[in-house]
């Protein structure tokens, strides 16, 4: 009885020690959570969007909190490809938690580069592919709110690499499951969902929109139900494993995801406030297999469909 | 306070100094006292955390909620009021302005904060010996307290110029006093001290003290005032900036702050990770008082 469940998981051909990843943006390159050792417990850490040439981002404010929930229009700063691998990812730290970089950019062809790019470093071991940044003014959310043009981008980034290709959707269109296809088709190994909802917020003092920007995506335990409902649905959907998140803030959410149909699940604002809540989920995961008396945790994945209505 | 290496003008953020990883701690109360009807200084126990709390560097709470109000979905950033490391304890003053802070000024001893830091950079000491003027506005004047006492310590003398909007809102007076600084006070209704802002006062004070250097904390006016004086007088001179802070560890580039001289694909600092205190040449001081909440 004292032999721990087996918590690893795969996403195409990358295998996690487990299936709790530290999702893009919150946790920058990784090294400043690194400081407070609370990264080694991930199976996997996804870096900041990263795109071709370096971008200065919008200006402030870009943060606004809401109902449990966090606006934000960062809009993609960031050093730049070659500056992220000369100087970024040498100094992430390798604690056995795979290493995936998130990839944008206004163009196919930039995509393209930047993925080029990353194929060349061993240090990288599968690329987030951004189509639903909604804090860009192009790319980013143009490409992943139509089908046809995910697929396009999906297929001609796809002939520049051979690491895992995971394709990050956007809640903010009304065909994710078409979307979702449609990139299983063009060769995604997996997809994550859902990147933030379009929010705003108002300064009734000031009359101003609180954003710099007016609209941000909005994250947090707020998109909790809309991104599990739609995990729900896209899993149905395609045959390529869904990675879950939007608002898990703690062991019993990420259930709700595994059993909603995600192989793996996501953790991003949570650690704002709560950097401790990746290491409290995946030991959480793990008791409660114990308490169930299940030996592994993909047996979790899907398990809320077995049961009809 | 051994080593202070001040980074060079234009050169980006003030206090550039190898700092230690932050703790991540939950740190029983000591005090929470009432300063003013809706000011707070709170003091936590933590040898860690006391070590490396120069005032201007920013502690990140955990701030839950009373019953009935709703609690914020990210940590509170507080300027570190001052810190005895020999005692093991750190103070942060602060002015109830929401849910967050109103539940932090119900919390007692016996009871604990969950905090995040030392964060950021905090104040570094001038290069040589002299007057010295330290500008506050509002709950600005939390970080300033703190660095009054290891200004005076360090054997420069300290004039403060404190502004608030009235009696009910000016704190720290004696402490600054006990400090060994001298102290003009102003409240834009007269209660206490001229009656106006620190702005008006600031040229006439410049004049007198001579600083050879200048710290400021408070809302936007302020540190816009303190800035083109220190700037077209040629005094070098070191702001704390507020914002609104996410990760607080340099991470998220939530909290940017505009570079006065920007360069393609490199516009904000952070203030979290960068700051919160910079040179007054380096920084675009822009907007009014974040409402924080």
């Amino acid at each position: 009885m004292t032999e721990r469940p087996d918590m690893s998981v795969a996403i195409g051909g990358l295998k996690l020690r487990n299936p709790v990843i530290a999702a893009s943006g919150v946790v920058g390159y990784g090294v400043e959570y690194a400081d407070l050792g609370v990264l080694d417990c991930f199976g996997a850490i996804v870096v900041k969007g990263t795109t071709l040439a370096p971008r200065a981002g919008n200006p402030p404010p870009r943060l606004a909190e809401t109902p449990s929930g966090l606006l934000n229009s960062v809009g993609l700063e960031n050093p730049g490809v070659d500056a992220v691998i000369r100087e970024v990812i040498p100094r992430i730290p390798r604690t056995g938690a795979r290493i995936i970089v998130n990839v944008a950019g206004a163009t196919v062809d930039e995509y393209c580069r930047v993925a080029e790019k990353l194929d060349r470093v061993d240090d990288v071991d599968a690329l987030e592919i951004n189509i639903s940044c909604p804090n860009v003014r192009t790319g980013g959310i143009q490409f992943g709110t139509v089908p046809e043009t995910s697929a396009a981008l999906v297929e001609a980034v796809r002939k520049c690499t051979g690491k895992v290709l995971i394709v990050k959707l956007t809640p903010n269109t009304g065909s994710i499951c078409e979307v979702a296809k449609a990139v299983e088709q063009a060769g995604a190994d997996a997809v994550s969902l859902i990147n933030t909802i379009l929010g705003m917020a108002i300064d009734v003092q000031s009359r101003r929109p609180v954003l710099s920007t007016v609209f941000g995506g909005l994250s947090g335990p707020a998109v909790k139900p809309i991104a599990l409902r739609m995990v729900w649905q896209v899993s149905n959907e395609v045959t390529i494993p869904v990675v879950g998140m939007g608002g898990i803030s703690e062991a019993n959410d990420a259930l709700e995801f595994l059993m909603a149909g995600a192989s793996a699940v996501a953790v991003g604002t949570a650690l704002l406030r709560n950097p401790r809540a990746g290491l409290e989920i995946v030991r959480g995961l793990e008791d409660w297999l114990v308490s169930e008396g299940m030996d592994d945790i993909r047996a979790v994945c899907g398990s809320a469909k077995a049961v009809r209505p | 306070m051994s080593t202070v290496v001040r980074a060079a003008a234009g050169e980006g953020p003030c206090g550039s100094r190898a700092r230690p990883s932050p703790a991540l701690e939950v740190c029983p109360v000591v005090s929470n006292t009432r300063l003013a009807p809706a000011t707070y200084r709170l003091r936590f126990f933590s040898p860690s955390i006391s070590r490396s709390a120069i005032p201007g560097r920013f502690l990140h709470i955990d701030c839950r909620a009373l019953p009935g109000a709703r609690r914020p979905i990210l940590r509170r950033p507080f300027s570190v009021s001052d810190a005895d490391a020999g005692l093991g304890w750190a103070d942060v003053v602060y002015r109830v302005v929401g849910p967050g802070t109103e539940w932090l000024s119900s919390v007692g001893p016996g009871e604990s904060v969950d905090v995040l830091g030392p964060l950021g950079n905090g104040f570094s000491l001038p290069r040589r010996r002299g007057a010295v003027l330290i500008v506050s506005g509002g709950i600005g004047i939390a970080p300033l307290l703190g660095w009054a006492r290891r200004l005076t310590g360090a054997g420069h003398r300290v004039h403060a110029l404190v502004g608030a909007r009235t009696r009910d809102s000016l704190v720290g007076l004696d402490y600054l006093s006990s400090a060994g600084a001298a102290t003009t006070a102003c409240t834009d209704d007269g209660s206490v001290g001229f009656k106006g802002t620190v702005c008006e006062l600031l040229h006439p004070v410049l004049r007198r003290v001579a600083p050879i250097q200048v710290y400021a904390c408070g809302p936007s006016p302020v540190l816009r005032a303190v800035q083109s004086a220190a700037l077209a007088l040629d005094i070098p001179c070191e702001i704390s900036v507020e914002d609104r802070i996410a990760c607080g560890i340099g991470a998220c580039v939530g909290c940017a702050v505009p570079k006065r001289h920007p360069s393609a694909g490199s516009a904000y600092f952070r203030a979290c990770a960068d700051g919160p205190v910079f040179n007054a040449a380096d920084v675009a001081i822009q907007g009014d008082e974040v409402t924080p909440s």
